[in-house]
């Protein structure tokens, strides 16, 4: 009897013992990276992770090298970047990254990955814009008021009710910023930044994606239609590119895409703000001076599952097309040449979203 | 160190206390004779002295009627039920079988996956009626409470359609039932526990000749505002030149985690005594639940994120038993409602609605069954379901305040008839063939068989195994969600097989030993995935991918040994290797997915319980291990790509006290024994050491 007493009770202790050893994943780690990042040739890439998992992270890729270093911030910092980060802004030598569904803003050291600060008090943060070293703008998601913020104290100064449901991506005209209102929306806007107020809107078609400011101070607007989804409230069109007047706040120029395109509401301008990229089931170019749409793309990006997101480097015109692939595992950035030619890729994080160069 | 001295504690408390050589309660909440028992082919010669129906409904069974021929099941431990009673049917399965939980958080959306498979390719039945939701095509196992269940029955991949279709991981079978014991009975019990967390039970039941009835309620609420220590944030603060001068993880507690469940169960049954039953089942549940952010949610704001959801359901039964005949017809229906918000405050009273979404669902059924014994050898069984579904779904939000969704109705219909003959005594054969109807699609006719081959009778040794054609229909989600429902989707195709084998064995007269494994191995095709689409990844839309192979072993063995006087241990213990690997081959050279390990599946995991019993003292142990769970489809062992493995022990220990008039009984339970700091959802952290204790109550009525 007391022999079978000891028995068990031997065995309880070893079981504690051995479940009492084991423990999650500590995440302080010394950073170890393989190159310092240098401006001119470094491009950020922050990567969304999947939805609701906390797993966004942030990349570094060294363009003189081809070298790259994965989840920099949470190796630097100890922490995780969050749940989806949506853009990145580099201002005055701090990489400022808006962490959409952690409602948070980083500020980041780009050299060493190790923050600065943060803004919190946001709702699903999108776009970060600088109006001076002590006044910026961020867009929200979840609210359609622009909040103003101290970039130098991290903290929330103000807020511009916009009227709308939400706001996305800021470009400087002048003394005004041109916003505009993306997802189930129809309009940009036009905010005084001495008044920090709305003094204009106009309605340039279905759900406009992304804005871009030319080098002759041009607004162009790719405008997604929401072709993928005819019952949304916005309503539903084929996607077009217009061309506004930020002076007079009028419509110029009007160019519609192909019935069933792809548009993903991806663009982006060269360094010299002469021509225009956009992602359509391949990268498309076309100069700011074109009368029409370009007849092909030009270049298809060979086996891609799903184009992503797509920068054009300011040092050589060299483009950077991001692949999701499954959308669930690292996806890959694809480095071509402006004849369409391969240089190279590497392997970033998941849902490789936004890019920004150093 | 400290948890080994509670451990000792504990131990010591058994150790010195007194007894004598009466064993505990061990009969099973069920009274029922099963088959098994009718149809064994040899009975022990002592079993009238050995608490045999403790263990033999606790694994794999040894002997087998003919209609389990070949059928791989595990039939969850009676005393299992009776003793987990606070738990879901989640925490139940995790301990006591071979499914992975996969679980949200504390009182959240817990989902069951087996074999490798989705939890979308598990069935679950109720008395009977499928409460899978057609809407969603799971189960939340988190809102079905062990407390409703006196019968729990795992169906394993081909074995599933005995039962129903579309389980192509396999089953889980649930039934609630009338009291065994003539006479009133009533019981109570009040547990208190940490964060907040009050839990009520009762039951009032009362069995006469030819009637029955029985009411079930449970309350359960909690704050559920568990402290954690967050390794996925830093806290900073600030030197005068507004730069970094400290950082830490902070500890936060589990914000917006509240719950409020009630559950109401009545039954009624009446016993014509020739063979004829009535039976009557309703449940209702209501539950209000938050659901805390992610562990990187760095908002300040006022959130709204909560679930609530409403339902009834309603089966009603005749069986009829003439010779070697049964019949049972039963009718049924599930209503339902479905919301869920999440807002936040803008900071000025104001909210953002990032959803309002509302779902109505009413599901009616109507089911036969017949089952008949001839020449001695052979059995048929034939069933036939009819389902009608019908959903409302609407889901508004400030940037769509003009509401977007769907309202479908949709037919499902599955047949059955399954032969089974044993040509000689020691060999046990079935052939099954079902036809199923979903929406607007028939399904080809699904075949499986059965065979098992008895080696050793002292050893009730049986060889098994089964293989099997499977369709899943997709949901309805899947087919008419706004936006982003694909029509055009097609069911998901498979073939399963797996081989194993069983046995039971006395051993002497104070040990019991049963075992059971298997071989499993299935491909599935066209497995349905949501991926982003549209304009800038606008929404997203359900698509036949991917082909996945899933296969593994699956091993159980279970234990009784009454070895002292008075004392009596019981262990059931499971392990599961399990590849569930994605054999979609990509163009794409950069696509790591191939040959890789499904996300949120691990490859390995293990559980056991082990119970000690002396006189009206209990004491119980819970453990549970996972291997790590990828994230990814690469299948990344990074901090963002995986998720970590983890062991889990809980322990309870309870006392029963007899008086005259009452019955009393105190149960202290601790989940998290030693404190491990793990989720099972990346970013969603788990409670630590937690405590609840139990009080129940249960008069004594005088007998006629």
């Amino acid at each position: 009897m007391g022999r079978k007493i000891l028995f068990f009770t031997s065995a309880v202790i070893f079981i504690a013992a051995v479940s009492a050893c084991t423990k999650g994943n500590d995440t302080d780690t010394a950073p170890d990276f393989s190159f310092v990042p240098k401006a001119g040739n470094t491009l950020f890439v922050a990567n969304e992770g999947t939805w609701n998992n906390g797993n966004g992270t942030l990349s570094v890729y060294d363009t003189m090298t081809g070298t790259v270093e994965n989840d920099v911030f949470f190796r630097a910092n100890g922490f995780k970047l969050g749940d989806t980060p949506q853009s990145m802004t580099l201002y005055d030598g701090t990489l400022w990254i808006t962490v959409n569904s952690s409602n948070i803003i980083f500020a980041v050291d780009p050299v060493t990955f190790k923050e600065k600060g943060r803004i919190t008090g946001t709702l699903s943060p999108r776009y970060i814009h600088f109006v001076s070293d002590d006044k910026a703008y961020v867009t929200q998601m979840s609210s359609g008021d622009i909040l103003v913020v101290n970039p130098q104290t991290y903290s929330v100064t103000g807020k511009i009710e916009t009227g709308a449901a939400s706001t996305e991506q800021m470009v400087q005209c002048g003394s005004d910023v041109m916003v505009n209102c993306w997802s189930s929306q129809k309009e940009i806007l036009k905010i005084d930044t001495g008044r920090d107020e709305v003094t204009g809107r106009l309605e340039v078609g279905i759900q406009p994606a992304a804005i871009q400011l030319d080098k002759d101070g041009m607004l162009w607007v790719l405008n997604d239609g929401s072709n993928a989804w005819p019952d949304n409230p916005a309503g539903s069109e084929t996607p077009s590119l217009k061309v506004v007047d930020p002076e007079t706040f009028t419509v110029e120029r009007s160019f519609l895409f192909d019935e069933g395109s792809s548009i993903n509401g991806v663009m982006t301008m060269n360094a010299a703000k002469d021509s225009l990229f956009f992602l359509n089931d391949g990268v498309w170019a076309m100069s700011i001076y074109d009368q029409a749409l370009p007849a092909e793309p030009l270049f298809k990006v060979d086996g891609a599952m799903a184009l992503f997101d797509m920068t054009v480097s300011p040092e050589n015109s060299e483009i950077y097309v991001s692949d999701a692939l499954d959308y669930q595992q690292n996806g890959i950035v694809c480095r071509y040449s402006m004849d369409g030619e391969l240089r190279g890729t590497f392997t970033a994080g998941i849902n490789p979203g936004s890019f920004c160069w150093y | 160190m400290q948890y080994l001295l509670l451990i000792s504690v504990i131990l010591g408390m058994f150790q010195a206390s007194g007894g004598d050589p009466e064993r505990s309660d061990s009969k099973g909440v069920s009274g029922h004779p099963s088959e098994e028992v009718m149809l064994s082919p040899s009975e022990p010669e002592d079993r009238e002295t050995a608490p045999r129906d403790t263990l033999r409904a606790a694994v794999v069974s040894g002997s087998r009627p003919l209609g389990q021929a070949g059928i791989s099941r595990t039939e969850i431990d009676s005393i299992a039920l009776k003793e987990n009673i606070s738990l879901s049917l989640a925490g139940l399965l995790a301990y006591n079988s071979s499914v992975f939980i996969k679980q949200y958080g504390r009182a959240t959306l817990s989902t069951v996956s087996l074999r490798g498979t989705a939890s979308s390719h598990t069935q679950v039945l109720w008395n009977g009626m499928k409460i899978s939701s057609p809407m969603l095509g799971m189960a939340d196992f988190s809102l079905i409470p062990a407390y409703f269940a006196d019968r729990a029955e795992i169906l394993h991949g081909p074995s599933s359609l005995q039962e129903t279709g579309g389980g192509t991981g396999g089953a889980v079978i649930l039934e609630s039932r009338l009291p065994d014991n003539p006479g009133a009975e009533v019981q109570y019990i009040q547990g208190l526990g940490s964060f907040l967390t009050a839990d009520e039970f009762l039951r009032v039941s009362y069995k006469g000749r030819h009637f029955s009835t029985s009411t079930r309620l449970l309350l359960s609420t909690s704050k559920n505002d568990f402290s954690f220590v967050n390794m996925d944030k830093k806290e900073i603060a600030y030197d005068g030149n507004m730069e970094i001068a400290d950082s830490w993880h902070p500890v936060e507690k589990n914000r917006n985690g509240e719950f409020r469940d009630f559950h109401v169960m009545q039954e009624l049954g009446y016993d014509f005594g020739n063979g004829n039953a009535l039976t009557f089942s309703a449940w209702y549940m209501d539950s209000w639940r938050q659901i805390p952010p992610v562990s990187v949610d760095y908002g300040t704001t006022d959130i709204i994120n909560e679930q609530k959801e409403s339902a009834l359901r309603v089966v009603a039964g005749w069986t009829a038993e003439r010779d070697a005949g049964k019949t049972e017809i039963s009718a049924g229906c599930s209503l339902s409602e479905l919301g869920y918000d999440n807002a936040r405050d803008n900071g000025n009273g104001d909210w953002s609605w990032l959803t309002r979404a509302v779902s109505r669902t009413g599901t009616f059924m109507l089911k036969g069954k017949y089952s008949l014994y001839f020449a001695g050898k052979w059995m048929l069984a034939t069933d036939v379901s009819a389902y009608f579904h019908s959903i409302t779904s609407e889901d508004r939000s400030s940037l769509v305040p003009e509401g977007k969704g769907y309202d479908v109705s949709a037919a499902e219909v599955s047949a059955a008839v399954s032969v089974k003959w044993q040509p000689v005594r020691r060999i046990g054969l079935s052939a099954t063939l079902r036809e199923e109807f979903f929406d607007r699609d028939f399904s080809p006719p699904v075949p499986a068989v059965n065979a098992d081959f008895l080696v050793s009778r002292s050893w009730q040794l049986y060889l098994k195994g089964s293989a099997s054609l499977n369709y899943r229909h997709p949901s309805l989600n899947d087919l008419y969600y706004v936006p982003g429902g694909n029509p055009d989707l097609g069911p998901e195709s498979g073939f399963c097989y797996d081989a194993g084998y069983s046995l039971s064995k006395r051993i002497g007269r104070d040990m019991e030993v049963e075992a059971g494994g298997y071989w499993f191995d299935s491909m599935i095709d066209g497995w349905i995935l949501w991926l982003p689409e549209g304009a800038r990844k606008n929404f997203w839309t359900p698509v036949n991918m991917m082909k996945v192979h899933a296969f593994g072993v699956e091993q159980r063995v279970g234990t009784q040994w009454r070895f002292a006087d008075g004392w009596n241990f019981r262990f059931n213990g499971n392990f599961t290797w399990s590849r569930s690997l994605d054999s979609s081959p990509s163009e794409n050279v950069s696509d790591s997915s191939y040959g890789k390990q499904l996300p949120y599946i691990p490859e390995y995991s293990g559980s056991f319980t082990a119970s000690l019993t002396w006189k009206n003292w209990s004491l119980l142990w819970k453990w549970c291990w996972y291997s790590t769970r990828y994230v990814m489809t690469s299948n990344e062992k990074t901090v963002s790509g995986s998720v970590p493995p983890y062991f889990m022990n809980d322990i309870s220990i309870g006392k029963k006290l007899d008086f005259r008039r009452v019955g009393l009984s105190v149960l202290l339970n601790i989940d998290n024994l030693f404190n491990e700091r793990y989720v099972t959802v990346l970013s969603r952290p788990m409670p630590g050491i937690n405590y609840e204790i139990y009080i129940g109550i249960t008069p004594k009525f005088k007998r006629k």
